[in-house]
């Protein structure tokens, strides 16, 4: 029977082919499988990452301020001594259409001292090193008031406006947080760029902030959005220019420019003796 | 039945990849070589690559952590690029290597993305930049990693119980490296808010 076995063996070939089709096809499948999920993954994460680009795009910094910032009436934020503790004065903003309108300086046997300081200054971060803890001590114990005014007098000396946005910090942690404003200042010095260079960034001060204990979404969205640029600059001349109020000093010449009841404190910026000994000095009139 | 000695199917699209990456590579590493020389040359050169404080490759040339071993880091890219596309090359050309060849090859490109990892955290952590042409050897480099690795898991360079492993994770290269870059994109903006700023 030749041609049944024929057909037989054709048979059987035929199943073959059909079988190793079959195989083939299902490799193929599986070879397609296996690059298809992670190829939709790939599609889900890049859509993700578009998605978050656009939130961040979007989410852009608050506008800025016409306004200063709030607890500045005077552009300078005001601390005094209560119970033990060194606490700022809370005002109003100076308006933009307005002027600042300046503390009273009482007669009270207190030293009230008066900084005009730029946060990116090395003469302040000097001055800073060696008295902030005591000037803070004096405050604590009543015997002094400190008033801050942050002014911007060294943009030239970076290449990204540097002084004007380290300052907007002061500004901006007076407004949302002045209760850390001093907190944050030492730590602006403590970690102040060098001069001649880009100086900080935004999210370099940010840190900075954070590291000063101050974890605020606001600061940071009013340091990132420079939120009070335009006080930073009016402030700014109007101590440059003059008059300051409360003293014989016409106008700011240089950083830190430090007034004890009116008085200019001449001194060594790195000498903590000179410092008290002035203060007593103007005390004893 | 004769035994028929198959020519095992080149590797054509490793191939390509090897060549494509490494000329992309060492093309970075040639730019920042004459942007080194330019400064050297002619110190304050304003250089092609500085488009901003952000955006720019003055600093990462200039710093200490520029010439890590001592001498321009570039220099290196110059001498290992071009191994990886003579690889690409070779493989073309239906090269076989040895076990210890492959496992050699990826130990440098293992090396170089540990570098590039030291070298993508100085960069936005400490010198707060983005330098374009070291944005393009990070580019490269991640997934030249992934690729080689999972090629050599693959093909049994490190047993053969890590074959199927290594043809799985093969699949998964693109969206694997797509991740690293998200990852380093996600530390630029968190440190650097790269997106504001540009």
């Amino acid at each position: 029977m030749p041609d049944e076995r024929l057909s037989k063996n054709e048979k059987r070939d035929a199943a073959r082919e059909q079988a190793r089709l079959t195989r083939e096809k299902q490799k193929r499948q599986e070879r397609l499988r296996r690059w298809l999920i992670p190829s939709g993954v790939t599609v889900v994460v890049l859509a993700i990452v578009a998605v978050v680009v656009l939130v961040v795009t979007n989410s852009a910094p608050p506008p800025q301020s016409a306004d200063g910032p709030k607890n500045m009436v005077s552009d300078g934020i005001l601390f005094t001594g209560s119970g033990g503790k060194m606490v700022p004065t809370k005002t109003g903003a100076v308006q933009a259409s307005s002027s600042p309108t300046p503390h009273d300086l009482p007669s009270d046997g207190m030293a009230h001292i008066i900084t005009y300081v730029d946060f990116t200054c090395p003469a302040c971060q000097a001055f800073e090193e060696t008295n902030a803890d005591t000037i803070q001590q004096l405050v604590e114990q009543g015997k002094a008031t400190l008033e801050v005014h942050p002014i911007a007098i060294l943009d030239s000396h970076f290449s990204t406006n540097y002084s004007t946005r380290a300052n907007n910090v002061g500004a901006c942690v007076a407004n949302f947080a002045p209760e850390s404003f001093y907190a944050v200042m030492k730590a602006m010095y403590v970690g102040q760029g060098k001069e001649q260079t880009a100086g900080l960034t935004n999210s370099q001060m940010i840190t900075l902030v954070h590291g000063a204990g101050l974890n605020n979404g606001d600061v940071d969205k009013c340091i990132n959005g420079l939120t009070f640029k335009s006080w930073v600059t009016s402030a700014t001349t109007r101590a440059t220019t003059g008059p300051l109020p409360n003293t014989s000093v016409t106008n700011v010449s240089g950083t830190p420019t430090v007034l004890v009841n009116g008085q200019q404190y001449p001194g060594g910026l790195t000498d903590a003796g000179a410092f008290t000994d002035f203060v007593q000095q103007v005390l004893a009139g | 039945m004769t035994d028929a000695v198959i020519a095992p199917r080149r590797p054509w699209i490793f191939g390509i990849f090897l060549i494509v990456a490494g000329a992309a590579g060492w093309w970075a590493a040639f730019q920042l070589t004459l942007d080194k020389f330019a400064v050297l040359a002619h110190p304050g050169t304003v250089l092609n690559c500085n488009l901003s404080v952000l955006v720019q490759c003055g600093k990462n040339l200039g710093s200490a952590q520029g010439s890590a071993f001592g001498f321009p880091n570039p220099v290196i890219g110059l001498g290992g690029f071009a191994a990886v596309i003579a690889v690409g090359v070779s493989l073309l050309a239906g090269a076989q290597f040895a076990r210890w060849y492959w496992i050699a090859f990826n130990l440098g490109i293992a090396g170089a993305l540990a570098f590039v990892i030291r070298l993508i955290g100085q960069s936005i952590f400490s010198l707060g930049t983005l330098c374009p042409w070291c944005m393009l050897v990070w580019l490269v480099t991640i997934p030249l990693f992934w690729v080689v690795t999972f090629r050599n898991l693959g093909q049994g360079v490190y047993g053969e119980g890590a074959r199927r492993a290594g043809v799985v994770l093969m699949s998964w290269v693109v969206p694997i490296s797509v991740i690293c870059y998200a990852v380093v994109a996600l530390l630029a903006q968190l440190q650097l808010d790269v997106i504001h700023r540009l």
